[in-house]
C-alpha cells in the first residue's frame, strides 16, 4: 500500500474563512487529510499605514495606530506614544502613566478574551465564548466612558491622555475586577481543563523554544513555549516596575511544551495578572493634576535622529521605528511598525507540514493573529 | 556586550572592508539614535550567521528589519536581540538605488524571510540568495515600490480606479 502514489490536492482556505480571524488566504497542498505545505497570502487588509505616516504629523498618526490591531487599540496608541516621547524626551505626568496602565491592561484582557473565546469557538465550544464576551462588553463600557469610543479609542496621546476620568469611573473599574475573577475560574472549569478541548489542543502545533525565538515569537506565544520574557518585566517601561505581577509561562502540563494548549493557557493566566496590575494601579493613582501638561503643542522641537522602541501589546512585542529629520519637518521621515502578529504568522509555513487540515485552524487560533495588524 | 565590543569583535573576524563603522549619538551627528554598526551590504549573510552562532554574541532573534529611503541610497536597518545575553544591537546596510542588493539573512533567522520580503515589497531591495523572494503584502504584479520617496501612485490598476482623478499627480 505504501508504494501507491497519490496526487496532492490544492485547497484554498480563505480569504473569507471564519476561522482565519480576518482576511487571510492559505494555499494548502494536501495529501488526503494531511497538509503537505501551507502558503499564506497576506495583504488583503493592507492600507499603507507606513506611507500615510509620512504625510501626517505625530498627533494625527495616533488614530491610525488604532486601526492596526483593532482589538487592542490602547496598547497600539501607547506603543506609538512611547516612541515619540522617547524621541522628544517627554516626561509623562504620573497620573497619566497610571491611567495608561489601567486602560491598557483592561484592553489586554478584552483582547485575550477574543483570543481564547474565538479559539474555543474554532474548536467547537460555543458557551465559553459567550460567557467571556459578557465581560468584554463590560470592559468596552468602561473604556467608552473614559475615551468616548468602543473599540478605536485615540485615547493615549503623545505626552498624556485624551480625557480625564472621575473617581466614580475608578470605582466601576474596581467593580469590574471583582466580577471578572469568578468568570475566569468558570472558564477554566468549562473550557481549559475540559477533556475534549484538551485532547483537541494539547500536543498540536508544537513550537519548541529555539524555533519560537527563531521565528520571532513574542508575547504570550513565546511564553507558551516556556521562555520567561515579558517586556513589562524585563525592560520595564512607564511605571511597570512599581507593580508586582507574575509572568505565566507554558509548562507542557497537558501535553508537550509549546503546544496550542500552552499558548491558550498563558493568555488565560495573563488576564489574572492584568487584574492584579489594575488593582495595584487603582490603589496608587491620584486624581489630582493636569493630564495635558506634557502634551506638546507642536512638533517644532522634534530632534533629528531615530528611535526603536518596543512595548508589550497583547500579541507580543510591538516595535516602532521612527526616523525624523528634525524640527522643520513636522512629519516622520519614516515610521516602521514591527508587528507581532505578522512575525508569529510566519511560523505557519514551517510547522504546517504533516498536520491535519483541521489542526491548521487550531494552530491559527492559538497564535492569535489580527489581520489588521499583520497587513497594516 | 557594548556596541563597541561587538564592533571590534566583528572587525577582528571580518576585517575593515566588511564591517565599516560604529556610531552613537555623537558620531552619527544626530540628536538621538541607538548605537548602530554599518555593514557592507553583501557581507550581511556571513555577518548574520556569525552574530547568531558565536556564543558571546548569540543574537538569536531578529526583531525588526526596516527599509529606509535615504535619497541616493536605500538602507536596511536590522534590530537584533539576544535572549541569552540580554543585549541588543542595530545594524545598517546601505546599498545604491540603481542596483540595490543586500545579502539575505533568511538562512540565519527564520523570521528574516518574511521581514526581508516586506522590505523588498516596499523598497525594491533585492536580498541575494533569499529562498522565497516574492512580494508579500502587495500583489505579485504591482508596479513600483510604494515606500520609496519618488513613488507615484498609479491611476488605475487592472482596470480599477485606485487614485481619484482630482488627487492624481498631486502627491
Amino acid at each position: 500500500m505504501e508504494q501507491i502514489k497519490t496526487d496532492l490536492m490544492t485547497i484554498n482556505m480563505g480569504p473569507q474563512h471564519p476561522s482565519t480571524h480576518g482576511v487571510l488566504r492559505l494555499e494548502l497542498k494536501t495529501d488526503g487529510e494531511i497538509v503537505d505545505s501551507c502558503r499564506p497570502y497576506l495583504g488583503y487588509l493592507h492600507r499603507c499605514f507606513e506611507k500615510h505616516c509620512e504625510s501626517l504629523d505625530y498627533l494625527k498618526i495616533v488614530p491610525f495606530t488604532d486601526r492596526m490591531d483593532y482589538l487592542a487599540a490602547m496598547n497600539n496608541n501607547w506603543a506609538f506614544a512611547l516612541a515619540v516621547e522617547k524621541m522628544m524626551g517627554i516626561e509623562v505626568p504620573e497620573k497619566c502613566e497610571y491611567l495608561r496602565v489601567i486602560v491598557s491592561e483592561l484592553n489586554r484582557i478584552a483582547s485575550h478574551i477574543i483570543a481564547f473565546g474565538t479559539f474555543g469557538l474554532d474548536i467547537g465550544a460555543f458557551t465559553p465564548f459567550l460567557l467571556a464576551f459578557n465581560q468584554r462588553e463590560l470592559i468596552f463600557d468602561l473604556l467608552e466612558e473614559a475615551s468616548g469610543a468602543r473599540m478605536l479609542y485615540n485615547y493615549i496621546w503623545v505626552g498624556g491622555v485624551a480625557r480625564d476620568v472621575t473617581s466614580e469611573w475608578l470605582k466601576k473599574v474596581k467593580g469590574f475586577c471583582e466580577s471578572y475573577k469568578p468568570v475566569i475560574n468558570e472558564i477554566d472549569d468549562l473550557l481549559s481543563y475540559n477533556k475534549i478541548f484538551v485532547s483537541r489542543a494539547a500536543n498540536v502545533g508544537i513550537v519548541p523554544k529555539d524555533l519560537a525565538i527563531d521565528y520571532g515569537f513574542t508575547g504570550p506565544n513565546l511564553r507558551g513555549s516556556g521562555i520567561e520574557f515579558d517586556l513589562r518585566k524585563d525592560e520595564p517601561y512607564s511605571i511597570y516596575d512599581k507593580f508586582d505581577f507574575d509572568v505565566p509561562i507554558g509548562s507542557g502540563e497537558e501535553g508537550t511544551l509549546g503546544d496550542c494548549w500552552d499558548r491558550y493557557m498563558c493568555r488565560i493566566r495573563e488576564t489574572r495578572e492584568s487584574i492584579k496590575i489594575i488593582e495595584q494601579a487603582l490603589e496608587g493613582i491620584s486624581l489630582e493634576g493636569d493630564i495635558y501638561e506634557a502634551v506638546p503643542k507642536n512638533f517644532n522641537k522634534m530632534p533629528k535622529g531615530e528611535v526603536y522602541v518596543r512595548s508589550e501589546t497583547p500579541r507580543g512585542e510591538m516595535g516602532i521605528y521612527i526616523v525624523s529629520e528634525g524640527g522643520k519637518a513636522p512629519t516622520p521621515y519614516r515610521c516602521k511598525v514591527r508587528s507581532p502578529a505578522f512575525c508569529a504568522l510566519s511560523i505557519l509555513e514551517k510547522i504546517a507540514k504533516g498536520v491535519m487540515i483541521s489542526d491548521i485552524i487550531v494552530i491559527l487560533g492559538s497564535i492569535d493573529i489580527v489581520l489588521g495588524e499583520v497587513d497594516r | 556586550m557594548t556596541p563597541e565590543e561587538i564592533f571590534n569583535k566583528l572587525k577582528d573576524k571580518f576585517g575593515e572592508s566588511k564591517i565599516l563603522s560604529v556610531h552613537n549619538n555623537e558620531s552619527a551627528e544626530v540628536d538621538i539614535c541607538d548605537p548602530f554598526i554599518n555593514i557592507e551590504p553583501l557581507a550581511m549573510t556571513e555577518v548574520a550567521k556569525f552574530l547568531k552562532n558565536d556564543s558571546e554574541l548569540a543574537f538569536d532573534q531578529c526583531c525588526c528589519i526596516s527599509g529606509v529611503d535615504l535619497g541616493d541610497d536605500l538602507q536596511a536597518v536590522y534590530h537584533l536581540y539576544s535572549f541569552n545575553q540580554k543585549h541588543k544591537i542595530c545594524l545598517k546596510a546601505t546599498t545604491n538605488r540603481e542596483n540595490p542588493a543586500i545579502g539575505t539573512t533568511a538562512l540565519t533567522w527564520g523570521i528574516s524571510g518574511w521581514l526581508e520580503r516586506e522590505t523588498y515589497d516596499m523598497f525594491g531591495i533585492i536580498f541575494k540568495n533569499h529562498p522565497d523572494h516574492r512580494r508579500i503584502l502587495l500583489e505579485e504584479d504591482w508596479e513600483g515600490y510604494p515606500l520609496r520617496k519618488d513613488y507615484e501612485f498609479p491611476r488605475y490598476w487592472r482596470g480599477m480606479e485606485v487614485t481619484p482623478e482630482e488627487d492624481y499627480g498631486t502627491d
